[in-house]
């Protein structure tokens, strides 16, 4: 009896994600590969996640133009995940996360191209960051621009205080990339951002940046 | 002169009686009468139009229950409440839910034109509050608000004094709170159908 009043308790209190109905997002972005080709059956899903509950909200497929085209309500209380697939013709999956409202224009996402990279054209790319300098600084985020693949924020968030010192990206094959980092004075506040360009080649790469 | 003054004195003295006869008439007749028609109906929706419900649903058979409470002559008052079930059909333009269930409060009048001993025919219009509320098993993923316009018949054969089958038809244009990108506003924020009703009457 016990079990079932908990149970029913559960049941009532559990709030799970809401949506508002009369708002409609759409998400319209093209799918190619490293060579600008388009990619057509590539799995597009939509989740929204707020930590503790998890819905699929929308999925479809590209067409013979790359094109996906998907619209759904837009969720009250969690952030939207987008994630892309074709695994069986050997492509990595490509997912975005931590998208809100500042995402989209008029309603729709703000995503024009996303390339999908061969599992047998990706390699990983350590980067360390390491404090050498006297200075107060703290790093707070960093970036890879290039040929990326795995699971990515779109929305870079500053973190000044729990911020990896150890960052692992998935990169394409034979590129050169840019690595973003910002730095903050905690005396001044003052946040830095540097640039720094790495050559990647067939084998996995360990880079070390010190600050 | 004298003649037109008693020709027009005479007109107007039979209008005035003849207006007194029918004001009377109406009272016996009770002119404005309370009077409840129940009816309880299965509806069938035939979406159309380039409307998200057109395109991307499939129509179920819905349920009704509509009451005429108040006749003022040939004029029948009432009231209705109508569920009508959809099944989605194309989740890439929809999103990930599997039914939408459209709801609607409104209010009707009706006309009454006998047609036959047993048989009458009512024209009629009407105007309500519209709700399409979108779910995945108990999952709820929101509804619209919105308002319907309805116009249309109903035509009924009396069994008896008591029940009555009927068979109506009606327009209903539909339309909906929506925030989307403008391209997209009519298809999300409209709706257009002929809904197909039979059941039965009891007064």
């Amino acid at each position: 009896m016990k079990k079932i009043t908990l149970l029913l308790f559960l049941a009532l209190t559990s709030c799970g994600i809401s949506y508002d109905g009369e708002t409609r997002l759409i998400l319209e972005t093209t799918v190619l590969d490293r060579n600008g080709d388009f990619l057509s059956g590539i799995e597009t899903k939509v989740r929204a996640s707020n930590g503790s509950d998890d819905d699929l909200i929308s999925s479809g497929f590209s067409n013979s133009y790359g094109t996906t085209f998907l619209t759904f309500t837009k969720p009250l209380n969690a952030s939207i995940d987008i994630s892309f697939s074709n695994e069986q013709s050997g492509y990595d999956t490509q997912s975005f996360y931590n998208i809100n409202a500042e995402n989209f224009d008029n309603y729709k996402l703000i995503m024009n191209e996303v390339v999908l990279l061969k599992t047998d054209d990706i390699v990983n790319l350590r980067v360390s960051f390491i404090k050498n300098s006297s200075e107060y600084n703290s790093l707070i985020s960093s970036r890879i621009e290039g040929l990326v693949t795995g699971r990515q924020s779109l929305n870079l968030q500053d973190d000044e205080f729990n911020y990896p010192e150890d960052k692992s990206f998935t990169v394409a094959k034979n590129q050169n990339v840019v690595l973003h980092y910002t730095l903050i004075n905690n005396d001044t506040k003052v946040k830095t951002v540097y640039t720094f360009p790495i050559l990647i080649e067939n084998e996995s790469v360990s880079q070390i940046i010190n600050y | 002169m004298k003649n037109s003054l008693l020709a027009f004195l005479l007109f107007f003295s039979v209008q005035s009686f003849s207006q007194e006869v029918e004001r009377e008439s109406w009272q016996s007749e009770n002119f404005v009468k309370f009077d409840a028609q129940l009816r309880f109906q299965v509806l069938y929706p035939i979406q159309f139009g380039d409307y998200a419900l057109s395109k991307a649903y499939d129509s179920n058979p819905g349920v009704g229950v509509n009451m005429s409470f108040l006749n003022i002559k040939n004029f029948k008052i009432g009231a209705g409440y109508n569920i009508e079930f959809y099944k989605v059909t194309d989740k890439q333009l929809m999103g990930n839910f599997n039914t939408a269930n459209y709801s609607s409060v409104f209010g009707t009048v009706n006309y009454e034109l006998k047609t036959a001993e047993k048989v009458s025919f009512y024209p009629n219009i009407g105007v309500g509050y519209a709700m399409l509320k979108q779910k995945a098993g108990s999952s709820n993923f929101g509804h619209q608000d919105g308002i319907e316009y309805r116009a249309g018949f109903i035509t009924d054969y009396k069994f008896n004094k008591t029940v009555s089958l009927f068979f109506g038809a009606n327009y209903i244009y539909s339309k909906y709170q929506i925030n989307t990108a403008p391209e997209f506003e009519k298809f999300f924020g409209n709706s257009q159908k002929i809904q197909l009703s039979i059941g039965l009457q009891i007064e």
